[in-house]
Order: structure tokens, then sequence, then C-alpha cells
């Protein structure tokens, strides 16, 4: 009997272990993620979508991962480069045999990223290229819980028209983001407010020195200046605006639509020249945030001891769609994921994401990704402190000049 | 008129970081690709000291003075002379080995500085804060630090000048630069005068770095395109002539700024090029460079 007895915990011992080892030796998923980590890409931006995109896959893996398998993500670098861009994404698909890939940040990348996954039918969800032109191309794998420029287009238009100005110069970056969302940014101006005098400059995003730019500026000033440009462009500018007496001014207002308030290094480069700007923000410590949201927040405060940007919301978000769309597919295989992203109607960190279908600016597209225009009347101001200006339903404050 | 000034000031900028690259070009005959490393470490010094320490930002310029000098010195001595120190006669020295560590050191300062300092930019306080402004009635309105950073930078490229030029070192470089060999030969410790010539280089490269800092901000890739500029003015002026990019740097720097605005901004930074390739089909050797000689 005691033979019998020790046979018999032997045995079991065994296959529990077997059991055990079996669930940590499950194929993991693998998901791919391309966002810059080199110049001339944006490092910034890419460290806090890659910074939330851990966070999503740690949340998924403590919950048991997907369909009992854990999630890994592979992730590669883009350089802000598009041909770069391009070959990370076609290495992801055919070398790392990824079930789909979150990322992108420059739309000139995501532009050419696109065409890869639409090549290869692997579903894509783009965390922050704002260009229109991506949807507009109409590919069935592209997903966006990113903002588009339509949406900032819109926004940053309307609270122009409501300051009641004349001229306004736009100064967008070389890239189709830029470019693109001056363009809708003017069109939309046109339309409601046909009477405002509105040009723009296209500068490098790899210059320093825009000088000879502001000069001009300096002569003959606008009553608001919009630069669009991803840090650390965005910054340089704003500092030689200030240093030149441009704006912001009693006579000019400063209107960011790059979002770049809400990065954690602002206050390290703008210092005195950030005090007055106006910006898009789409995240504000005010804004309400989900369940989901306020965790995510607070697991990124415990990790860097920094509040999180939009760009941590957006890689968070990207992941968990994916996520929630393989668990519903039951499977990997493109067809049935991607038809399950179409379907998704899910609580993400800052609303309930679903997409739309109708063709060209909002394809694919998670419509309502909320947003404020916010204004510094501070130097060093933290974010939440800061004022929202705009919508007027949000506003908690009224737009006001040095 | 504030368009030429303007040309000026940035042409004081790139003075002093081509004035480093053609030293070193004059010297050793390699070109050092992590040139624009020694302007982003100097950046970076002179924001991470100033804001740290809350020093006033003149008295930073002087640990970036140091920190320039021995970054120039160490790089000279660790990985540049096992290059040269064998060969008794220059020319057997494998120029392409030269690059290969350059360019490598140049990555390798860049990802080091990013996984250090992280990916975020950091502007540093200006020598006079941003906002205070200097205007001279319609001729000029500029920022008291862009003044005074000028001001400091042309000062510090006068110095370097004469010291080249009559200083008893300045000599002993101007020998090495014309004759190695024949230099060691006369005494003189080649050596030495190399890594001398590598901190000279850290110094101004760094310096440049730091004056710029708080209008183009520290980060890990900032020096890449001051590198581009310095390196295209060196061949603008000659190959390893002192006042051959002095002048390069001034003419870039207002050529730059009247096409900006009298042609296209977007263009801007292709005029420099556009230039190089003027001058390199008119004068091949550059303005001041001397034709080759084969002996």
């Amino acid at each position: 009997m005691t033979r019998l007895r020790w046979i018999t915990v032997s045995m079991f011992i065994v296959g529990i272990l077997a059991m055990g080892s079996a669930g940590h030796s499950a194929e993991p998923i693998i998901i791919g993620s391309v966002e810059p980590a080199s110049p001339p890409g944006s490092i910034a931006q890419g460290s806090e979508a890659t910074a939330g995109i851990k966070l999503a896959v740690e949340m998924i893996n403590k919950q048991g991962g997907i369909l009992g398998r854990p999630v890994e993500v592979q992730f590669e670098d883009s350089m802000g480069i598009p041909e770069k861009g391009r070959a990370a994404t076609e290495k992801l698909i055919t070398k790392s045999k990824v079930s789909m890939i979150v990322g992108g940040n420059h739309s000139s990348v995501c532009m050419a990223m696109s065409d890869v996954a639409h090549e290869y039918r692997i579903p894509y969800i783009n965390v922050n290229c704002w260009a229109d032109a991506i949807r507009e191309k109409g590919y069935g794998e592209w997903f966006n819980t990113s903002v588009n420029n339509s949406r900032i287009a819109v926004g940053g238009a309307e609270f122009v028209k409501a300051l009641g100005v004349k001229k306004v110069v736009v100064l967008p970056e070389n890239t189709d983001f830029g470019i693109g969302l001056a363009r809708g940014f003017k069109k939309h101006l046109k339309s409601i407010a046909p009477e405002v005098d509105c040009t723009d400059t296209v500068l490098d995003r790899e210059a320093k020195d825009f000088t000879p730019v502001i000069l001009g500026l300096a002569k003959d000033p606008p009553d608001v200046v919009v630069p669009i440009m991803d840090p650390p462009t965005g910054y340089i500018i704003i500092n030689q605006l200030h240093e030149y007496g441009v704006a912001p001014t009693a006579k000019t207002w400063l209107l960011d639509l790059d979002a770049l308030a809400e990065l954690p290094d602002f206050w390290d480069n703008v210092k005195e020249g950030g005090k007055y700007l106006a910006g898009i923000a789409l995240f504000h410590p005010s804004m309400k945030l989900t369940d989901l949201g306020k965790e995510v927040r607070k697991l990124h405060m415990e990790k860097t001891k920094r509040e999180a940007s939009r760009v941590v919301f957006q890689g968070f978000d990207a992941v968990w769609v994916a996520a929630d769309a393989i668990k519903r597919a039951g499977k990997l295989e493109a067809d049935a994921v991607i038809k399950a992203l179409k379907e998704t109607k899910l609580v993400g960190t800052r609303g309930t994401i679903t997409f739309s279908t109708e063709p060209g600016p909002f394809f694919q597209q998670w419509v309502e990704v909320p947003y404020s225009i916010i204004q510094f009347t501070e130097v060093k101001q933290p974010l939440a402190k800061a004022p929202i200006v705009f919508p007027p339903e949000q506003a908690t404050a009224k737009p006001v000049k040095p | 008129m504030d368009i030429f000034i303007t040309g000026i000031i940035m042409g004081t900028f790139y003075a002093l970081l081509a004035l480093g690259l053609s030293l070193i070009f004059g010297i050793l005959k390699v070109v050092n690709f992590a040139h624009g490393e020694f302007f982003m470490i100097g950046a970076y010094a002179y924001a991470l000291i100033a804001l740290r320490l809350e020093v006033s930002p003149f008295f930073v310029l002087l640990p970036v003075i140091v920190i320039g000098m021995l970054l120039g010195v160490v790089i000279e001595r660790l990985l540049m002379r096992p290059l040269y120190q064998k060969y008794t006669e220059w020319g057997a020295m494998r120029d392409e080995y030269a690059i290969i560590v350059t360019f490598g050191l140049s990555l390798f300062l860049m990802n080091l500085a990013n996984q250090i300092f992280g990916p975020y930019a950091i502007s540093g306080p200006g020598l006079r804060p941003l906002r205070e402004r200097v205007i001279l009635g319609d001729i000029v309105t500029m920022s008291s630090h862009r003044i005074i950073a000028f001001g400091v930078g042309a000062l510090i490229l006068i110095i370097a000048y004469l010291l080249v030029r009559y200083s008893p070192w300045g000599k002993v470089i101007q020998a090495v630069s014309q004759n190695r060999f024949g230099a060691s030969i006369a005494g003189i410790n080649s050596v030495r005068v190399s890594s001398i010539v590598f901190g000279i280089s850290g110094v101004l490269a760094g310096l440049s770095g730091a004056l710029l800092c708080p209008i183009f901000s520290a980060e890990p890739f900032v020096g890449a395109l001051p590198a581009v500029k310095s390196f295209v003015i060196v061949v603008l002026g000659g190959m390893g002539s002192v006042p051959g990019s002095i002048v390069g740097a001034y003419l870039l720097g207002v050529l730059e700024q009247f096409g900006a605005v009298y042609i296209s901004y977007t263009y801007r930074d292709t005029f420099g090029f556009l230039i190089l390739i003027i001058v390199l089909l008119l004068r091949p050797q550059g303005i001041f460079g001397e034709k080759a000689r084969e002996v």
C-alpha cells in the first residue's frame, strides 16, 4: 500500500508539473510594433507609445493572456523614416511572423507601412499618425485609435474663429502630417470664417534655425501663429518665436496644434516661451477617464513618477483593442481578426472605442477621440493646472494674452 | 541689415565648429565624423550643469571648456593614436581605419547619450533671458542672449586664430600640419601636437554647442546637422585651412540667411551644397586650399 501511495503521489506531482510547464510553454502570441527609436524620428513620442504598449501587454498577461497564450511584443525602429518603417514592417511580417502590428509615429512612415500591411493583409492599429491621407486609402487592414488631422483641424479652426482674429500664419513641418493638418486647418477656417487671411510657410523638420522666417513675422506680426511641428523642432520654433518677440505677445496668439504641451519634456525646453501658449491637448488631467484609464494613469505614475501623456494612452489603447479583437475572433487568422476589429465596441482608457466605416478621412477611425485646447498662464505650469479654454462646453477659463 | 547680422552671428557658431574640424584634418589628415557629438556633449554639459547646479550660465562655460578638452584628448589617446603611432611616415597610415573609427565613435556617443540622458530634449538657460531683446531702430531686433553668445563666440574664435597663427604652440601645429614627418625630424613631438589639436577641437565644438543650447536644445542627435554644415565649410574653405574655415563659415551663414529670405526657406539647407558645388567646379582645392603636389 505504501508503494502504491508513493506512486500515486509521484504521478500526481508529475501531472501538476506537466500541466504547469505546459501552461508556461504555451506559444506566445507575437504582436509587432514599429516606433521611432532613433533620429530623425521623434524618440520622445516613440518612447511614450512604447511605454503604453508595454503597460497593456503587462496587464493582459496578468489577466491570463489571450486565448490562454501569453502576449509578446517585438519592437522595431522606424527612425521616423518611411523606407525604414516599411522595411521594419516587412521584417515583422515575413521573418517574425507577427499576427498583427500596433504602432506608428510620423504620418509619412505610416503612409509607407500601411501599404505593406495592405499587401500582406496583416491588421495594423495606428497609435499616433494623424494624416487623413492614410485613412483615405481605404485599406481594410488599417485601424486608427490615434486622432486624425481632420478632427484637430476642425478644433483648431473653430478656436481661431472664436478668437475673432483677422490674420493667421501656419508653420507646418514638411511631412504628410504637417502639410496635411495645415491644409485641413486652412480649408475649415475658410469655410467657417472666410474673412480671415490665413497663409502658411512649410518648414524643414530637421532644421534648427528658423530666423529667416521669424524675422519676416516680426516685421509684420500676424494675429495668430500656428506651429505644427513634432519635437524637438516644435520646441525650437516656440523658443525662437519667443526670442524674437513674435508670439505669444499682446498682439499675437500662439496656438500649437501638435499637442506638445502634454509631453514630459515640454517645460524642460520651452521655459518662458511656453507662457500664454494655447495648444491642443488630447489628454488633460481634468479630462474624464474610464476606470481602465485611471488604472493606466496610476500604473504609469508608479513606474515613471510622472504623469502619462496622451501617447501613453494611445499606445495602451491600440494593444487593448488588438487583444480584444483576437479574443473575439478566437483565432489569429487575419480575416477573422479584421472582421472582429471592424465590430469593435470596447471601453478604452479615454472612452468607448468604435471604428467608423465612412470612407474618407474617418475610415476605420475612432471618431470621438476626446480633445481640448488648454492655455498655460505660468512658466512650468503643470498640465493639470492649465485652464481649458476651448471648446466652450469644457472651458474653465477664457484665453488670455500677455 | 538684420538678415546680414543674423547670418554673421550664425556664421560665428559655424566657424567655431568648423575650425576644430579643420585643425584635426590639417594635423592628422582625418575627417572626424564624431565632431557633431563634441557639439552635442557641450550642449548637454551646459544645460545640465546650469540647471542642476543652478549656477550662472557664464560660469558654466568654464566646465564646458574643460569637458571639451578632456573629451578631445581622451579620444585622441584611446582611439586615434593607435592608428598612427607605429607608422614612422605619415603617408603609411590607413585613412579608412580612421574614418571607420570616428564614424563608429559618432554612433556610439549618440546612443550612449540616448541611454544616459534619455530621448527627451533639454534646453539650457540663456546667457541672458531669451525674452530680453536688443532693439536698434529698424536695423536689428535680437535677443540679448544671441548677441552675447555671438560676442563670446567671436572672442574665442579670435583667440583661437591668434594662438594658432602666432603663438609658439601654434607654429608647432602649423609645422606638423605642413609636414608631420619633417616636423618630427626637427624634434617636434607630433604625437603631443595631435593630442592638443584634438583637445582644442573638443573645446571649440563644445562651446559652440553650449552657446547654441538655449536656442537649439540638447538631445542625443543635435550635432548631426551642424556637423554636416561644418564638413561643407571645411571643404569650401579648403581642407585644413584655418582662415578658409572661418571665411567659409561666414559665407555659408550669410548666404543661407539671404537665400532663405529672398529665394525659398524650404531650400535653405541646400544653399550650402549649391555654393560648395560652384566653388569646387571653379576652384577644386577650396577658397583658401592649396593644390595637391606630388613629389
